[in-house]
């Protein structure tokens, strides 16, 4: 009896890392162009976690619109599509707002406030395209919770550790993702610029980097990944309009633990985040979840003010 | 450089305003038409308004740590509740009334806004703001899984258990008497606050804004005096809490999260934390532009107009509601003046243009001395 109390003990715990490292993913992929951002300009954006829910709706939209007749196909081609829709959003909102706010980047603050409310209730009256009569105007279905069937529908079991594949491709693509963009960031010349400028802005223009093309590179990016975070959320997930909320507390205190403007802290945060909040879960009581992350968050900034890895303190005061 | 000096001329059309004939016009309207209100408004917006001003007094406490020290601070949303929830559970376990509870909850706010200062002795700026932001949260978690309210219990880490607190109000019930004792209190902290700015508290303050460095060089305490400035705003927050309690005597955990934290945020940064107006008219701005009555348009289409306004409003007054107007007024009024006289019109104020330096560190000492 023993050995199989434990040997469930151990089940429990591999399921929990399992559904922990999705959580992970997920987290990671929004708290990059968090970091990214903050270690550009400065600007505490709040509206990243919208970004990832409109993401997961223009992934929804297509798997509805059933274009391949595969849910698999359906779904890859809406992850796609979230990742360019959400990155032109990205582009739009930087060239149309945010540069106009880089000198006081608490105004961009502001300007991302409103944005959140603009975009959580904009998508609940969207008419979008390939929706059937009576859609574009109707006020309710926007508001409710919405999924997608499990693009793919295997579930792998190794010694009663139950793995979805569908989680299984949520890590992977995170991981291929993050990898691409440490590496863009540390090994290519244009990541040299890119961390010249996050270092100091102003000398950086000087020695002739355009900087601020780099930052309107940087929302683009930030976006698109946000935006195909958002698309793998919902391949595992139903998601509502209020999504946002909830990712873009626990991006920004990933991207904080990890320093801000250090991609890599912020990764290695978001799996310290996401392992704990599954164990918690698993062992703990699920009320005080949601805790975990303030509390890693306010710890971890008391021993280290400047985050587990080395950040940038954002652009120079003045 | 430019930024500062629009900064500059920000503040001065607001000093000049101030210092022009239409303040009177201001100073005699504005009591008038609080007085007389109540009695024009529909009982929703009267209670949308007595909201509003006790919004504005945890304003008032964050405008003194915002304007002054430059540190802004999104706990503010969960300190109120700390006050909200300390005036609950006295007056539901003790038979306290309002006015035995309202020190009570000031010094259990200040209590709890000083130890949320120990971490900004060592984070500082748009980190510190996140960090405020996770102790709001904090609060709010706390609160929602901290006690069984009404047990007998103290608000200690217990197991589950609906905290809702419903009581009753002391004598004055009515909504119209909760509004004329919000009126007062926000005129105290109105006052308070300004006494901060022009006295050498104050000063100390703006030194510490100004260059932390500098001031600790000089022999300033930085650690007293920061525990002491968000000591001073918790007091605010406290007061307000009770309030704030006893209007709606139904409390919850989420009214007092980050989400009340980043409105109150948005408030004071939308009217402009360093005007004494700034806080009342940004929060007045937030919570009455859902209510614009507008023809046709539903829920959904309040609130996306509302975050259209956000935009456009910072967008077009970076310098904040109450500097943006006070500079526009000044310059249609010059225009005018040298239009009847028939000259070229002289520039005196600039439109409000360009931006406000980072982190809104402003040279002005703040509240306009009249």
């Amino acid at each position: 009896m023993p050995e199989e109390g434990q040997r469930a003990h151990v089940e429990i715990f591999f399921q929990q890392v399992v559904n922990g490292l999705q959580i992970a993913s997920v987290i990671a992929l929004i708290a990059m162009g968090i970091t990214m951002i903050f270690g550009l300009t400065g600007l505490v954006m709040f509206a990243h976690g919208e970004l990832l829910m409109l993401g997961g709706y223009v992934t929804w939209r297509t798997v509805e619109l059933n274009v391949f007749g595969g849910d698999a196909a359906n779904f890859f081609f809406g992850v796609a599509l979230a990742v360019v829709v959400v990155g032109v959003l990205g582009y739009l909102m930087e060239r149309g707002l945010f540069r106009f706010t880089f000198a006081s980047p608490i105004n961009g603050f502001i300007i991302s406030l409103g944005l959140i409310v603009f975009l959580q209730h904009a998508i609940q009256i969207m008419p979008l395209p390939g929706l059937g009569l009576g859609l574009g105007g109707d006020q309710n279905w926007g508001a409710t919770t919405i999924a997608v069937p499990k693009p793919i529908a295997a579930v792998w079991t190794v010694s009663e550790v139950r793995i979805p594949a569908t989680r299984v491709l949520i890590v992977i693509a995170t991981i291929v993702v993050v990898a691409f963009a440490v590496a863009a960031i540390y090994r290519t010349g244009l990541g040299r610029a890119l961390r010249a400028s996050a270092s100091d802005r102003d000398t950086a223009g000087l020695m002739g980097i355009p900087v601020r093309r780099y930052i309107t590179a940087v929302f683009v990016i930030g976006s698109g990944v946000a935006g195909l975070g958002g698309a793998l959320l919902i391949g595992q997930f139903a998601i509502d309009p209020f999504i946002g909320g909830r990712f873009v507390i626990k991006g920004f205190a990933v991207a904080l633990v990890g320093g801000l403007g250090n991609p890599v802290g912020a990764v290695l945060a978001a799996i310290i985040l996401g392992l704990g909040e599954a164990m918690g879960a698993g062992y703990f009581k699920t009320e005080w979840t949601e805790s975990y992350a303030f509390i890693l968050m306010i710890v971890v900034l008391l021993i280290r003010p400047q985050g587990l890895l080395t950040g940038l303190q954002g652009p120079p005061t003045r | 450089m430019n930024a500062l000096r629009t900064q500059e001329r920000g503040q001065r059309a607001w000093e000049a305003f101030v210092a022009s004939p239409e303040r009177w016009l201001l100073l005699i309207a504005v009591p008038v038409i609080i007085l007389v209100l109540p009695n024009f408004l529909t009982s929703r917006h009267l209670f949308l308004g007595t909201i509003t001003g006790t919004t504005a007094i945890v304003l008032y406490g964050l405008a003194a740590l915002y304007g002054q020290t430059g540190i802004l601070s999104i706990a503010h949303g969960g300190l109120w509740g700390v006050g909200a929830y300390t005036a609950a559970i006295l007056h539901a376990e003790f038979s306290l009334t309002y006015w035995e509870v309202l020190p009570i909850a000031a010094v259990t706010a200040a209590i709890a806004a000083a130890v949320l200062a120990y971490p900004a002795l060592r984070i500082r700026g748009h980190f510190y703001l996140i960090t405020t932001f996770a102790f709001a949260e904090l609060i709010r978690i706390i609160l929602q899984n901290g006690g069984a309210f009404g047990s007998g219990e103290t608000l200690g880490l217990l197991v589950l258990g609906g905290i809702e607190g419903g009581f009753f109000g002391i004598g004055l019930q009515s909504t119209k008497s909760m509004f004329y004792v919000m009126v007062a209190l926000l005129f105290l902290a109105m006052a308070g606050t300004y006494l901060i700015s022009i006295s050498p508290l104050g000063r100390t303050f703006r030194g510490i804004r100004e260059n932390e460095d500098l001031a600790e060089s000089v022999g300033i305490n930085i650690a007293r005096y920061k525990i002491g400035a968000f000591t001073l705003s918790g007091i605010f927050a406290g007061v307000a809490g009770v309030h704030y309690a006893f209007l709606l005597q139904h409390i919850e955990p989420l009214l007092f999260g980050a989400f009340a934290g980043i409105q109150m945020a948005l408030m004071l940064l939308l009217g402009g934390a360093l005007p004494l107006l700034g806080p009342i008219v940004g929060a007045l701005t937030v919570n009455f532009i859902p209510e614009l009555p507008i023809e046709g348009f539903g829920v959904i289409e309040a609130r996306i107009i509302y975050g259209v306004a956000l935009i456009l409003l910072i967008l077009l007054l970076p310098l904040g509601l109450v500097r943006g107007v006070s500079s526009l007024y000044l310059l249609i009024k010059e225009a005018a003046l040298s239009g009847l006289a028939g000259r070229r019109p002289v520039e005196v104020v600039a439109t409000p243009e360009g931006s406000e330096p980072k982190d809104n560190i402003d040279r002005w000492k703040g509240p306009p001395s009249s």
